[in-house]
Order: C-alpha cells, then structure tokens, then sequence
C-alpha cells in the first residue's frame, strides 16, 4: 500500500511518489497528523532476529512553503507514538527512525506557518510495503466502544489502533460528569436553544458553549459578528443531530460508552449515578475510566455492577497515550461483559 | 448523475449545502465524489452540511447512517430515504 496521511483524521493522498520521496499537501492549522503505512516483521518476512514491527525508515522530514524550508531533527525525543528508536545507519546521513506503521508526527515538531504547506518525507529506499495494515483485533475491538468524553482521549487511542470514532456528540463535545448526567437525564433537553448557547473564543477556535456541554467548531479564525452568527447557527443544527444521533446509539445498545473520569468528583458513586442516567434511556453498558488509586493494578477493569465497569490507567496524556493501557481496559471490559 | 427531476433537485441542494461548508465552487462535484476529497471537509464539517440539509427539507435523517455517509451520494440516498419515510 503507498502511505498517506491522516490529519485530524481526514486521509490525505501523497502527491508525490518517487522510490524515495513522498510528497503531501497539508492544510494549517491542523492538530494531529499521523503517517499511516503497511508494516511488517523482519522476523516474519525474512526469519531475521528483528522482531518489531516496522513501517517505514524515515530519513528526513521537510517542511516547505514558498522556497523556504524546515527540516526537522529525526533524533528529537518527541518522538514517541509509533516511531521506534532513533538510529545510525549511516554517519554521513545522520539519524534515522523507523515507523510502526502508525506513527504521529509530534505536534512539537509542526512548522509555525499557516495555510496549505508542503510535507516532504524522505524514506528508506521504498519499494511500497509488503502488507496493508489489516483490520486487527485491536480496532475490530475498540470498534465497539464509543466516548461519553470527558474530553477526546479514548478518541485518540481509537485513532491510534486505527478505528474512525464515531459520529456523536461527544466526539467533538466534552462535559464533566455532573454536565453529562444532568443532560442524560433531560435527554439534552434546550441543547440547542438559542438562550443558553453561546460561541466562546480560546485556545485558537471557536467553541459552542450549551448547559451540558462544550463542543469544537473547527472555527479556527476569529470572525466579525455575522460569521459568529453563522457559526453559532451551524452548530446549534449540527449539536441537534449529534443529540439524535448519541440518544439513538443509547437506545439500541450499540457499543459500549466510555466515560474519561478527569476530575475526583468522579468517584462509584458519580459512576453509579451516570450509569443509571443511561439506563433511563437504554440498556447500554458504562466504563468509566479513571486514575488508578494507590495499589490498584493499571490497564485492568473490574466489574462495578451489572451492565458498569471501571477501569485504571496511570495517567491521562492525551497525545501520547497511554493508549496500550486503554486498549487493555477495553478488551478486559468486554471479556466481562461476554462473560455476563 | 441523477436521472429524475426530484433526485435532481435532492443533488442539487446537497451540493449546495456542500459548496456553502467548503466554501468553494466545487465545480466537478458528483454523486460518486469522495467527502474527504473536499477542500476543508472533515467529518463536523459533513455534519454542518448535513444538518443545513435537514432543515431545507425539513426531514431528520436517520441518524444510524451517518456513520456510513462517504460520498456525495451517500447523503443525497440518506435525504431521499428521509423524505420518503416523511411521504
């Protein structure tokens, strides 16, 4: 398969293909780029002792817009999410790393220029991979998990096995607990009313502030009040959808949800009373995921009550995982619930 | 393309709605066009569009399927469908 980019989850097609250059065309500002290849074992592919998993050899990844350039440093240690070790082939070259197959380009390491930008990765010499990446059980398993929020984060670990989050409102929203239960409760009852949302400015973008939650716009340009207007209107049809949309996958069990407990308020209690707030709607089951409190094992779930789980990782770090510990949480959430 | 007046008028209004999100003329836009090959589409953009849709048909889509929708085709046949359960 030839590699392409996803940015911010939108697959973007190389312009340039030679053996040893891919060329792409990235529109600024973006959040998340990750560069999506084939992979394989070196162990399974020629009975070598390697036995990571290897996507493609980055040798050099180059920034250009309008005869300038940026070369970023492949030794930085910012790279982590799907880049393995730096490496030295070859001194004259300089530093090299291989990718996973799924590997994000650190934030860090975006050039400070806005607009369409040219991405120019020079790779190992490049024959095109031998496998396409396979739908895996990890994402045929988190497939079947959808984000209550608090915030993006299990969306970003279903993006980093590869699995397109859903479309609902907490794909783009987040609420604390008590928000989300008191909008479960009201079925999100004024969510879109003209009285109690309102457009908010910070962090480079518009957002949607409703009595429940708070949601992107992807408006990321500050705009005279006829284009807050206008944003303000598109989101309010667009939360009404997204509204229909999560009452909906409640109602007919469709996954399981995964709420992201941030804050301490989020305690068996507070997960006890949003579970009960989704049953009112429908037999969904709930898995609240938290820190985990001194002792309790990391990347396991345990059964809470029937139909509720809870589940510990280490830390939340949003960009960088820990996403091996969310997968784990997942798969021991569904063995429980398969196991009734 | 669309073969009948009212498919005709459905396309019509979904490639406008489209064209209004992108905010560019969209000139070579087909049923068959990728919504990830729009300029400046993701996916809340497709929502924006979608819900714009809704409401110059006044229908409500079923939901289920915008999981799915991935060309240009794809909303006009969720439109048709909504309509048609709308009679």
């Amino acid at each position: 398969m030839t590699p392409y980019l996803l940015v911010d989850g939108r697959r973007v097609a190389p312009v340039i293909i030679t053996q040893t250059q891919l060329g792409f065309f990235v529109k600024f500002p973006a959040r998340e780029i990750r560069l999506i290849s084939g992979s394989g074992s070196p162990e399974d592919l020629e009975g070598s002792s390697d036995r990571r998993r290897l996507g493609v050899l980055l040798r050099r990844l180059r920034w250009e817009r309008d005869g300038e350039a940026i070369d970023v440093p492949l030794d930085l240690p910012c790279f982590i999410d799907g880049f393995h070790h730096v490496e030295v082939h070859n001194p004259e070259v300089g530093p090299v790393r291989w990718t996973t197959g799924n590997a994000a380009l650190p934030p860090m390491t975006f050039p400070p220029w806005q607009g369409m930008l040219h991405l120019n990765l020079t790779l190992g010499e490049w024959r095109g991979s031998g496998h396409e990446t396979p739908v895996t059980p990890e994402a045929a398993l988190l497939s079947g998990f959808e984000s209550l929020g608090q915030d993006c984060e299990f969306g970003l670990a279903q993006r980093h096995y590869l699995v397109e989050p859903p479309l609902t409102l907490f794909r783009w929203g987040g609420a604390p607990v008590d928000g989300l239960i008191q909008g479960l409760e009201s079925r999100f009852a004024g969510l879109t009313d003209p009285g109690t949302t309102d457009l908010v400015w910070g962090y480079g973008e518009y957002f949607v502030r409703t009595p429940y939650v708070t949601m992107h716009t992807h408006c990321l340009e500050e705009c005279d009040e006829a284009g807050q207007a206008d944003v303000l209107r598109a989101a309010r049809a667009t939360l009404g959808l997204l509204r229909r949309k999560l009452l909906k996958d409640i109602a007919e069990t469709r996954r399981i949800f995964v709420f992201k407990g941030l804050d301490a308020e989020c305690d068996v209690a507070a997960m006890r009373r949003l579970h009960a707030a989704l049953r009112r709607i429908g037999p969904a089951s709930l898995l609240c995921v938290t820190l985990a409190p001194p002792g309790q094992p990391v990347g396991c779930s345990e059964r809470i009550a029937e139909g509720l789980y809870a589940g510990y990782v280490d830390r939340f770090v949003m960009h960088d995982g820990p996403f091996d510990q969310w997968l784990s949480i997942c798969a021991g959430t569904r063995a429980l619930i398969d196991c009734g | 393309m669309p073969d009948h007046p009212a498919q005709d008028a459905e396309f019509a209004i979904v490639a406008a709605a489209l064209r209004s999100t992108c905010g560019a003329p969209l000139a070579d836009l087909a049923p068959e066009t990728h919504l990830d090959e729009l300029p400046g589409m993701d996916s809340l953009r497709v929502l924006h569009a979608v819900a714009a849709i809704e409401e110059t048909f006044a229908v409500e889509i079923d939901v289920a399927a915008l999981d799915r929708l991935r060309t240009v085709g794809d909303i006009v046949t969720a439109v048709r469908a909504a309509r048609n359960a709308a009679g």
